[in-house]
């Protein structure tokens, strides 16, 4: 119980980006281990934890062969050789190795695994939302307390005394942050002034008018930059 | 003789079942009467009586402070809406025409047959369609901006909509306090008067601020008050129906100017905040509202939502069209909209 409770805690770890070299590779080592089911199941788990906790629709139960189909749709993809964007982020860690040639070398291929398991993670769930749509409506209907919800993932576990822990928190964080939504949306959104205008249409004296021409401008000069530095 | 019997003890048992349900009955007839009664009057109280006094909006944690002068005369309803905070704003009513007074940008906005439902008037007309979609309940009285009021409570019967509690001022039935809550009864948003009189509000109170309009641009956001465009949500969170449907414009946005005067000028343009025309839909429970606008896309937007308190809002583009619904609702009935809305020809 104490090695898996140790096996727990660094998959945990390695999902918030705290894990040192050494403990990486050994964490990497421990989950590419095709016998160690437990472990998977873990990582799975944590991330369904993650999904809940960044928004309830994500509170789903993924069907059991899906991350085999995922991988071999993610195979099946052609590989983009020059994402758009990256030209600024490689000339960074050129700079970067140039100066800490050695001693950085793994921690920018950490970096391109991060950005490749971030990337994954957002496209898995994006193809969840995406895929599970139609049945995400009358989960919500049918129960709009987030607390349930998370309950009814936990049985799924075998991990009892980890999942449950994480559960508590899970719920109480859900509560704090229930009105607040996805932020990578939000950011999205904001960038487009009109929306006032909507809100204004909709509601007249809605508060979001004034508080918007904040976030417009910091988003103005934020898109401003971007279709710059694409030109 | 036996059977006679029988029947008799069959006919006294029937008998005392109806006499002693029947005051229940009563009593709940009575009871969903007077609820019925006080709707009608929070709605005419708003419409009828003469009052002015200093209104918050808290959505999340943004907050606007608003003053509202009503009055009625031999004509009909005369009322002064002014936004105190940031971008100054303010809305003459005369009945269903509203003229909006932007100084900073010298614009005057009109828009003709406006029968929204706004903060005090926050019910529709059909307050007997509340119950459908709401358990309304008689709480203790409170206070609120000094006043003794009732608590009305609705608690929704379905996760398509949020509860509110309406505070209403005991002998008028103006709506002093209205705040929404959510499934764990916490108030996600609320409005409500810090200062109110009921009462004489003389004329001269009701005139706009701002006299010296000549140079002023006038915009007129009403294209067609009443439209059958043909577009249509097939599933409809239970209770909404379609309070209105007009083709209206969606005016430029003033956020982009006007933040800072001395940017005004060289400001960047951020999008094409051109005013367009856009369909505009209402559906309501006679409590919650949702707005879809349609509109040609441009191709420029990214899709997306956005909540803020109880206010969402979400954008979808669908085939050469964009699609925004917004609502004082929950996500999942904003995004049941979104989902269902479809075209049908005429």
């Amino acid at each position: 119980m104490k090695t898996e409770n140790t096996q727990y805690q660094s998959i945990s770890s390695l999902l918030d980006g705290e894990l040192d070299d050494a403990q990486w590779e050994s964490a990497f080592a421990m989950l590419s281990d095709e016998s160690n089911l437990a472990c998977k199941k873990t990582w799975g788990i944590y991330h369904q934890i993650g999904d809940v906790l960044r928004s309830d629709d994500l509170a789903i139960r993924v069907s059991p062969d899906f991350s085999s189909r995922f991988s071999a749709l993610l195979e099946a993809e052609p590989v983009v050789l020059a994402p758009r964007g990256r030209p600024e982020t490689d000339a960074a860690n050129k700079s970067v190795n140039d100066s800490l040639a050695v001693a950085n070398s793994r921690h920018s291929d950490r970096s391109g695994w991060a950005r490749y398991m971030a990337m994954t993670s957002m496209a898995a769930a994006a193809a969840v939302a995406f895929f599970m749509a139609p049945q995400i409506i009358p989960m919500l209907s049918g129960s709009s307390n987030a607390g349930l919800q998370i309950s009814k993932i936990e049985p799924q576990s075998e991990i009892q005394g980890q999942t449950q822990s994480a559960g508590i928190q899970l719920t109480s964080n859900v509560i704090a942050q229930e009105p607040a939504v996805k932020l990578t949306q939000q950011i999205e959104m904001l960038r487009d002034p009109r929306l006032d205008s909507y809100l204004m249409a909709h509601q007249k004296f809605s508060p979001s008018i004034g508080n918007g021409s904040q976030y417009v401008t910091r988003a103005n000069t934020v898109s401003a930059a971007s279709s710059a530095s694409e030109k | 003789m036996l059977l006679q019997q029988m029947k008799f003890v069959l006919f006294s048992v029937l008998a005392t079942i109806v006499a002693g349900m029947s005051p229940v009955l009563y009593a709940q007839n009575t009871e969903t009467q007077d609820v019925q009664n006080t709707l009608r009057r929070v709605q005419s109280a708003a419409q009828k009586l003469n009052y002015s006094g200093t209104f918050i909006y808290q959505q999340a944690n943004q907050i606007r402070t608003s003053r509202i002068t009503h009055r009625v005369d031999a004509h009909g309803e005369v009322e002064k809406l002014e936004i105190l905070d940031g971008i100054p704003r303010e809305y003459l009513r005369r009945n269903d025409e509203v003229t909006c007074y932007l100084p900073e940008i010298k614009t005057i906005q009109i828009e003709k047959n406006v029968t929204q439902e706004v903060f005090p008037a926050l019910l529709t007309s059909n307050t007997q369609s509340l119950a459908e979609s709401y358990i309304i309940r008689k709480e203790e009285f409170s206070r609120v901006a000094g006043a003794a009021c009732l608590t009305l409570s609705f608690e929704p019967k379905d996760t398509m909509r949020y509860g509110y509690r309406l505070c209403l001022e005991n002998t008028s039935g103006l709506l002093l306090r209205a705040q929404t809550v959510n499934a764990k009864n916490e108030v996600i948003e609320q409005i409500a008067f810090t200062q109110i009189d009921i009462g004489d509000i003389d004329k001269s109170r009701l005139k706009p601020s701002f006299q010296n309009t000549t140079d002023w641009q006038v915009e007129n956001l009403m294209v067609q008050a009443n439209v059958n465009s043909g577009w249509n949500v097939k599933f409809l969170p239970s209770g909404f129906k379609k309070t209105r449907e007009m083709k209206r414009v969606i005016p430029i946005s003033m956020v982009g100017n006007g933040v800072d005067g001395q940017s005004k000028s060289h400001q960047t343009k951020p999008h094409q905040t051109k005013p367009h025309q856009v369909i505009q839909m209402i559906f309501s429970d006679g409590l919650s509202t949702i707005s879809v606008f349609i509109e040609p896309d441009t191709g420029s937007r990214t899709e997306g939502g956005l909540q803020q308190g109880a206010m969402t809002i979400m954008g979808k583009r669908q085939g050469n069209f964009w699609l925004t619904v917004v609502g004082e609702v929950p996500f999942a009935a904003i995004k049941q909209v979104m989902n269902s809305i479809e075209f049908k020809s005429k």
